[in-house]
């Protein structure tokens, strides 16, 4: 498939914007913000709302801010933070502690406390379909967790997938097949059966770790970036690299997905970020200097969220590319620096999560 | 000669027609090959080994897309400056628009048929290595070798996998890995016959620690010396001069203490002059007494008498 097939550039086909399911969006955002501060009179926010429907054309700056810190969240680095896909009750962090902790969006508490890592946790996953969290890490294993028997005193690991032979770095789940996809040090992705725990594929060809990977129902159905500045896309039919991207010159340490979009983005560690259609042609470059550690992109109002490794954030819209806003994290006291690992906003795109350097999570909210 | 070594400007026209070189290619075969879209000419080449065909565009321009695919077993390339071009850069008016189909929102069932696709690979590859799936002994492939010369020429090839008995004895032994002596031999330590010298154990007298903190012999350290050791150099305090007061003081110490040894000499060589003189005095005085005594006396006894 070529890109345009995808695009007719004047297609009178192509419907305008829904603005129906904008209204229902918006809608669900009252309700959000009304639930949880009943203090604010509705008028006042009805009206706050059409002032921003009102100026949706014009350029928008926005204004991230710190809401709440969970300090010393771990005893170590937080590598990885997934909100949670179905609920969106619920968030899970690794650190370098080698723990797994579950915590409550709303309150910010701790759920429950999920051991079993001998070495730093750096990826975690949540499947959207099973209640069932996977976990990547640097011990070089790969675990499944029964979320429904978190608390349990047998513990709650049900599946163990052995296999790399260096630690793990990224994972992902398929979002209609049964299995997961890992990657990491020893520079090949490896495919797994969950139930069977059986590595069905290896997909190898790059040269250096894996940092990210993405999977998606439809051709390509792999996409994995690389420390060795390349972007394949897969074909898990035949087994092989479709498409090797090359465009990048330093080593590519975040790629996600636009989750209602067929466009993936991915950053290299000389601060660009270039967006991609999923059958691999270049649609947007645009920079962020220094090292960008981590993505996220806010599905609600297309905002895309860079994290650097110097504390520095940046937030973008992810349509045009345009710088929005330019801030840095506050490292908690004790630590002069703090490095953003991980990030991920929740579902209805008002919370933005980040681990951090500094042991802890930070939790930011537009004002 | 070196700006096509150059990085190309960033705003100029980013097509350019890359002609093949002519005088290389002379002698070899150019064969028109049909293509699905569009005529395309092939030249072989023989000299490289990895590209054994380079295609041609209608107007003579090297399709490098064509080229590098078919050497890779036709699979997608980026190889023109084309490929980096942003598309948003290449059509300002483009719409974002690219929405993701799942299988609830596609329009046909191409995604239901990658999924099937999928997971029946997945199924047949599972099958295999979990050992409980039927057998497939025997594959029939038809194969088509890539060469010119036997272009045309199908083959049929009959795979079977090759069926290993379980029970064998394994055919790689496991071995220990032993710990091998390291090349040059380890030193043998051994006390030495030779008996230690005054001068080497004067080598291994080590002078007594001397620092801002601690100096218990109380020796002096001199002012620059101290500067020196500080981490910081301070640029206030100026170490060339210090050093000069330091070097001038020393010199004048010297001066003044010489100065006082050839003081006290004159001063003992004086006093031992006038106590020599008193000496002599004392000394002619003795004698003018003892010539009184033996002569005096006559003279004294002789004027009494007179």
């Amino acid at each position: 498939m070529h890109y345009q097939d995808l695009i007719d550039l004047e297609d009178p086909l192509i419907p305008p914007v829904d603005e129906a399911s904008d209204a229902v969006y918006r809608a669900s955002k009252l309700d959000f913000i009304t639930s949880t501060n009943k203090q604010q009179p509705e008028e006042e926010l009805s009206q706050e709302i059409e002032e921003n429907h009102d100026e949706s054309d014009k350029p928008k700056t926005t204004n991230w801010s710190l809401l709440r810190v969970i300090a010393s969240a771990h005893t170590g680095w937080v590598r990885s933070l997934t909100v949670d896909p179905v609920t969106n009750k619920w968030f899970v962090t690794g650190g370098s502690d080698s723990l797994i902790k579950v915590w409550d969006l709303a309150d910010s508490s701790l759920k429950a406390t999920i051991t079993g890592h001998i070495m730093a946790v750096r990826t975690t996953t949540v499947s959207s379909r099973f209640p069932y969290l996977f976990s990547g890490s640097e011990d070089r294993t790969v675990r499944c967790f029964d979320l429904e028997r978190s608390n349990s005193p047998q513990g709650c690991e049900i599946r163990k997938y052995h296999g790399h032979v260096g630690s793990i770095f990224t994972m992902s789940l398929h979002p209609e097949l049964d299995i997961l996809v890992t990657g990491g040090s020893d520079a090949a992705a490896r495919v797994w059966d969950i139930r069977s725990r059986v590595e069905v594929m290896t997909l190898v060809g790059h040269k250096n770790d894996i940092t990210s990977i993405i999977t998606s129902e439809t051709e390509p159905q792999i996409i994995t970036s690389s420390m060795d500045n390349t972007i394949r896309l897969w074909d898990i039919r035949k087994q092989s690299t479709a498409l090797t991207i090359t465009q990048h010159s330093k080593s590519i340490r975040a790629m996600i997905e636009h989750p209602k979009e067929s466009t993936f983005t991915s950053s290299d560690s000389s601060g660009y970020i270039k967006q991609w259609l999923t059958t691999g042609d270049l649609l947007n470059e645009f920079k962020s200097p220094g090292i960008i550690n981590t993505l996220a992109i806010n599905h609600t109002n297309d905002n895309l969220f860079s994290g650097h490794h110097d504390g520095k954030f940046e937030i973008f819209d992810y349509k045009s590319g345009r710088s929005l806003q330019q801030s840095q994290t506050i490292p908690s006291p004790g630590s002069d620096q703090s490095s953003i690992y991980c990030s991920s906003f929740d579902l209805s795109g008002l919370r933005l999560f980040t681990g951090e350097s500094d042991h802890s999570i930070k939790i930011w909210g537009q004002l | 000669m070196f700006s096509s070594l150059l990085s190309k400007p960033k705003h100029s026209v980013y097509t350019k027609s890359i002609q093949l070189d002519t005088k290389k290619n002379t002698n070899s075969k150019v064969i028109v090959v049909p293509n699905t879209s569009k005529q395309t000419q092939t030249i072989d080449n023989q000299s490289t080994k990895t590209i054994s065909k380079y295609y041609l565009n209608d107007d003579g321009t090297l399709n490098y897309n064509l080229t590098i695919s078919s050497a890779n077993n036709d699979r997608k390339f980026h190889s023109s400056y084309d490929d980096t071009i942003p598309l948003k850069k290449k059509f300002p008016n483009l719409k974002h628009s690219f929405p993701k189909y799942h299988l609830t929102n596609s329009s046909d069932d191409s995604v239901k048929t990658c999924i099937e696709d999928t997971k029946a690979i997945i199924n047949k590859i599972l099958q295999e290595k979990m050992g409980n799936g039927e057998e497939v002994d025997e594959d029939v492939i038809k194969y088509e070798t890539n060469n010119v010369e036997e272009r045309g020429r199908e083959r049929t090839i009959q795979i079977k996998q090759k069926s290993i008995d379980p029970m064998l004895p394994p055919k790689h032994k496991l071995r220990k890995n032993k710990r091998q002596e390291t090349s040059p031999p380890p030193p043998i330590l051994k006390t030495s016959d030779v008996k230690a010298t005054k001068e080497d154990q004067d080598k291994w007298k080590i002078p007594s620690l001397v620092s801002n903190w601690k100096n218990d012999k109380g020796f002096i350290i001199s002012l620059d010396k101290r500067v020196m050791t500080t981490n910081k150099p301070d640029a206030s305090i100026n170490i060339e001069k210090l050093s000069n007061l330091s070097s001038a003081l020393d010199q004048a110490d010297k001066q003044a203490r010489e100065d006082i040894k050839s003081r006290n000499e004159e001063r003992k060589k004086l006093a031992d002059d006038q106590q020599r003189q008193k000496d002599l005095k004392l000394q002619e005085l003795a004698e003018l007494s003892n010539k009184r005594k033996y002569h005096g006396d006559d003279r004294y006894n002789k004027r009494r008498r007179e």
